[in-house]
């Protein structure tokens, strides 16, 4: 239960990672 | 106080964000190197960003008690490694784009015609491979505890090491001098985590040693190991929590071991751990003479009493060796005159592997304790509760709360019991925040 929190706190934590790095790559490729 | 862990809580994981995000945010700053195309710089992206996350892993693990405070020392190591799983995506896809969108680049496999930044690439990613699968299949590798600790922190390093080199080679994205200082202060970061880890902290415990009073055998083939400190005040800790111990060797040898306390927080000047004889080091134990230096490195932990000063009723619920921090919380209670009542269900193969059985009777007058024995294989004759803890046994023995926080829980046992028993508190709607668990298992 409790490390379920640890769980969905690293996938949150890839997800933003994820999503700022299409970022770069988007501004980058413009 | 539960308010004030909250926000430190909150406080790191934003930090933690922003950390991981910054050198994507930095190289963005400034001049930039001509664009390419898009999956090219998102293959760079994602390399960045786990090279980040793969860095943070240091400061994870390196025992910063102002870190692990909200959130407990088991849910910052079951994040460092659930976290590493999203870094070794991260990573995976960096040259896995490539390869897809720019097939010439498989060239760059090849470590013998491929140039060195490859090269480093290339091994960095071979040894992450290597430090992940080791940790995931330690136990049915037979790796010991102790062999893959010290691998663990070579092989990291190696894999930071690598990347930083594969990194500087490859230069597109350092082409200012202070996006080169960015990537240095990130290198001299890491490595000062590690001489802090590595060099510091055990000058620190060098400084500070103990001694061995005791060792005393336990029923259910576990041993009680008492310290003293050596010329110094020792430490303080509040009862549930853990200290990492070295024994039979030296605080540079990397060889620590986490246990609970097992004695009162009444009595710092005598630390006691139960352990029981599972592995490598605890089998040790028992051959450890009065005299002999150990070094205590401690506390941690967030399983205690202490932090939830509000609570009207405890429950405790122990399987095994479990009973270690339970049983520091129930002699701190009893030296502290602390008559709120308590319950203990108290989960064990056998009658006669029931460590401390005759001293948590005792505690029956100096504390208000409800002692529930629950017993997988019951002694002939035995009218109490048998198998496991499970919804039903929560159901009779659970004391009905007043409110929110007035019951607070702990569990502590081997992880099947507690995944278990949370689960069952869950249907039975006690609230997330009132249940409280150790897990002992973390690799």
């Amino acid at each position: 239960m409790r490390q379920n929190f640890s769980t969905w706190l690293a996938i949150g934590m890839g997800t933003a990672v994820l999503i700022l790095a299409l970022i770069f790559a988007l501004v980058q490729s413009l | 106080m539960r308010r004030n862990y909250i926000v430190q809580g909150i406080f790191w994981v934003l930090v933690y964000l922003v950390l991981v995000s910054a050198p994507l945010l930095i190289l963005l700053l400034g001049p930039v190197p001509e664009g390419r195309e898009f999956w090219r710089e998102l293959s760079v992206a994602l390399g960045f960003a786990g090279l980040a996350i793969m860095a943070l892993q240091f400061a994870l693990t390196a025992r910063f008690k102002w870190l692990k405070a909200p959130y407990g020392a088991d849910i910052v190591y079951h994040f460092h490694r659930q976290i590493s799983f999203v870094a070794l995506v991260l990573i995976l896809a960096h040259p896995l784009l490539l390869f897809v969108f720019s097939p010439q680049t498989l060239a760059l496999l090849n470590l013998f015609s491929a140039p060195w930044r490859a090269r480093a690439g290339v091994t960095a990613v071979l040894l992450l491979l290597g430090l992940i699968g080791a940790s995931i299949w330690r136990k049915s590798l037979k790796i010991e505890y102790t062999n893959w600790r010290v691998w663990h922190g070579i092989l990291a390093t190696l894999v930071i090491a690598l990347a930083i080199i594969h990194v500087v080679l490859a230069r597109h994205y350092l082409n200012t001098p202070w996006k080169q200082a960015l990537w240095v202060t990130y290198g001299v970061f890491w490595v000062g985590l590690l001489v802090y880890v590595r060099v510091l902290k055990p000058i620190l415990l060098l400084r500070r040693p103990y001694e061995v009073e005791s060792v005393t055998p336990e029923r259910g083939n576990a041993w009680s190991l008492t310290v003293r400190p050596v010329a110094h005040p020792g430490l303080k800790f509040m009862p549930g929590q853990f200290a990492w111990i070295t024994a039979l060797s030296s605080p540079f040898a990397d060889a620590e071991h986490p246990f609970s306390f097992s004695s009162s927080a009444s009595q710092p000047g005598h630390l006691t751990f139960t352990i029981k004889e599972l592995g490598d080091f605890t089998r040790q134990v028992k051959n450890l003479q009065p005299g002999q230096k150990v070094y205590v490195d401690g506390p941690f932990g967030h399983f205690s009493i202490d932090r939830q000063p509000h609570a009207e009723q405890f429950v405790f619920i122990a399987g095994g060796v479990g009973i270690t921090p339970t049983m520091s919380m129930l002699r701190s209670m009893a030296d502290r005159g602390d008559k709120r009542p308590v319950t203990l269900l108290y989960a064990n193969k056998d009658w006669d592997s029931i460590i401390f059985r005759e001293e948590l009777d005792s505690l029956k007058n100096a504390l208000h304790l409800n002692l529930v024995h629950v017993l997988e294989k019951p002694p002939a004759g035995w009218d109490g509760e048998t198998g496991f803890v499970n919804r039903a046994v929560l159901e009779r023995h659970l004391p009905k709360a007043s409110k929110r926080n007035s019951v607070e829980i702990f569990i502590c046992g081997p992880q099947p019991m507690i995944n278990a028993v949370e689960n069952a508190l869950t249907q039975l709607g006690v609230p997330f925040g009132d249940f409280h668990s150790e897990r002992f298992d973390l690799v």
